[in-house]
């Protein structure tokens, strides 16, 4: 096995390419220091191959920097408690950009990610009878700091390309964020909050339900989730996921969460959606990316009138800009 | 003399050396937009594949790690001439690129020479899910399992994923529309498949959405054209002996469909089109 390399953001020992660009790994100055006096380690990545910074799993924040110089990059959080639908959501969506249907009104421009999607997708196939298919598996509450990011790139008929970072992360970690804000284990979710350009949040419609034992745990977990990032959200399009509505959430529970919204984000959007309509899954999704696509226009500079004079023309804006 | 390098991606058992030995025939005895103007002087890498198909069956599998080429002296119907390199390799080593996530120096400088990627993709042999969501929707679903499942990737996600390890490696950003090199998809073995009125291009759409999808939002639409291709215009087997391809000769079998949905028996047209030869 490879040492890794010196430089912390290269995976050159991963088999990925080097962070520096060279093809030749012994003539790398960061490659080298990690390499000790001990001449019998050998180093099997010697030949000049060329190789490609990413691995086909989830990106990490190393592997932003490669990505955000070549455009406008959009990171969507998605925040909900446990098992809320929230990859499931994800997954529907790739599956449909599978079918060759457009998100967003953009077409599917690549992928750094691609093995991340195939290993949720696969959950999803009926490929062998004695592995059943299942919604994919709970994401893992682990002790990185920032979640794992699927990468979607578009391109929308106008030529507009854009990078989607969606930030899968777990559900545990919103809920303790909502509790406590600066808990350890809520790095994630800070980090989410503070970088996102759009959220999705999610309301579990099964755990809601009448027929739920849970459910005022649930309208609490999530009213704290939106009271907690009604303190963030600023001006960022919001959207309100009813996750799993074939099932009919508690028509009072539905209104006091209703309620918290329009306190706590007035400018949020209220979406359903349900995996037995793959499209509502995908307008969801749009919900969300379509007010994201284009950033926020600056305001324009208004001088502020003193005297009716031209000669004492206001310039403050000019000259302290 | 402009000597126009193309390079011809195709995995194992997607029928470069049938095309090859093929298009050798057309343009040498069959002639249309594009013919040989003398014979070339080292024919050795099509030897096999042109003894067998003059026998009426299939060639053997070009093994790994074959890289050899046939220098090609072509002119056009205007009297252009040029030069083409034609590669013929084991189909192997493109599935090593994307397995082993690296490419080796001759093929980057392939890559970045060339003037026009001839992808060939034979559908029936690529594993594709038809989207279970809908229906695992219908089944009880509260137990996530925890195996870990290692199940293939689906053909359009392989694909896509290759050609964005091809394209960084060539140094091709894909952040604007490509112009350079052109891409023409020859849907290869296109008798095996089922297409009723079909153009080549709704045929990729169909059955692989994402590739599709995926080379309509990287490159320019005047640089793709996606034909069908059939090399041999039938099944042949390593054992047959085609009445056909022995008496009237392997030149006058096999043809292609146009990008606008007709048949065509010049195979030579693709390889015009790349070359910008009308």
């Amino acid at each position: 096995m490879n040492k890794p390399c010196a430089d912390k953001s290269c995976f050159a020992h991963k088999g990925e390419s080097c962070a520096l660009g060279e093809t030749d790994l012994a003539k790398c100055d960061s490659w080298c220091a990690t390499i000790t006096d001990d001449k019998s380690e050998e180093i099997s990545i010697t030949a000049t191959t060329f190789r490609v910074p990413w691995s086909g799993s989830a990106l990490g924040l190393a592997d932003m920097a490669n990505l955000s110089p070549r455009g406008r990059t959009i990171l969507i959080g998605v925040l909900g408690a446990h098992d809320a639908g929230k990859t499931t959501l994800l997954t529907g969506n790739y599956l449909q950009l599978l079918q060759g249907k457009l998100l967003a009104n953009a077409g599917f421009a690549g992928s750094r990610t691609l093995g991340a999607w195939e290993a949720l997708a696969a959950w999803t196939r009926f490929d062998d009878a004695a592995r059943p298919a299942l919604f994919p598996p709970h994401t893992p509450r682990g002790t990185s700091r920032v979640p794992g990011l699927l990468h979607l790139a578009l391109r929308n008929t106008k030529g507009e390309f854009r990078d989607i970072l969606l930030a899968d992360a777990p559900g545990e970690w919103f809920t303790r964020w909502a509790i406590k804000e600066d808990a350890p284990e809520a790095e994630g979710a800070r980090w989410v909050v503070r970088n996102a350009d759009a959220f999705l949040v999610f309301a579990d419609c099964n755990r809601l339900a009448t027929s739920n034992p849970e459910r005022g745990k649930a309208r609490n977990e999530l009213r704290q989730i939106l009271e907690r990032l009604g303190n963030h959200v600023g001006d960022r399009p919001t959207t309100m996921v009813w996750a799993k509505d074939d099932i009919e959430p508690n028509a009072d529970i539905r209104s006091s969460i209703q309620q918290t919204l329009t306190r706590q984000i007035p400018h949020a959007l209220e979406v359903s959606s349900s995996t037995n309509r793959p499209a509502t899954l995908t307008k969801a999704m749009e919900t969300a990316l379509c007010p994201a696509w284009s950033p926020v226009p600056a305001t324009y500079l208004v001088e502020p009138v003193l005297h009716h004079q031209p000669f004492s023309a206001f310039r403050g804006s000019h000259a302290y800009a | 003399m402009h000597t126009p390098e193309i390079l011809l991606l195709g995995g194992p058992d997607s029928g470069k050396t049938h095309f090859a030995g093929q298009l050798y025939g057309r343009l040498k005895r069959n002639p249309g937009l594009l013919e040989l103007r003398d014979t070339p002087a080292d024919l050795s890498a099509l030897e096999e594949v042109l003894h067998c198909l003059e026998n009426g069956h299939a060639a053997e599998h070009t093994s790994a790690g074959t890289w050899t080429d046939v220098l090609l002296p072509l002119r056009d119907k205007h009297g252009n001439e040029l030069d083409l390199r034609w590669p013929d390799y084991g189909g192997e080593q493109l599935l090593t690129i994307f397995t082993e996530r690296q490419v080796t120096e001759a093929w980057r400088s392939e890559l970045r020479l060339a003037d026009g990627w001839l992808l060939l993709i034979r559908l029936k042999k690529e594993t594709t899910y038809p989207d279970a969501l809908t229906e695992l929707a219908n089944r009880s679903s509260d137990s996530n399992g925890t195996t870990a499942r290692a199940g293939n990737w689906d053909g359009n996600a392989r694909w896509v994923e290759l050609l964005q390890i091809l394209l960084h490696v060539a140094g091709l950003s894909t952040v604007a529309h490509l112009k350079q090199p052109r891409l023409a998809v020859l849907l290869s073995c296109y008798d095996e498949l089922a297409v009723d009125n079909q153009l080549p291009s709704q045929v990729l759409a169909k059955n692989l959405p994402l590739v599709s999808a995926f080379i309509d939002s990287i490159w320019k639409p005047s640089a793709i054209s996606i034909w069908g291709l059939s090399a041999l215009g039938c099944l042949l087997e390593k054992n047959s002996d085609n009445e056909n391809f022995i008496n009237q000769g392997p030149e006058h079998q096999g043809w292609v469909v146009n990008p606008d949905g007709h048949k065509d028996a010049d195979l030579s047209r693709p390889l015009a089109w790349l070359l910008g030869v009308e």
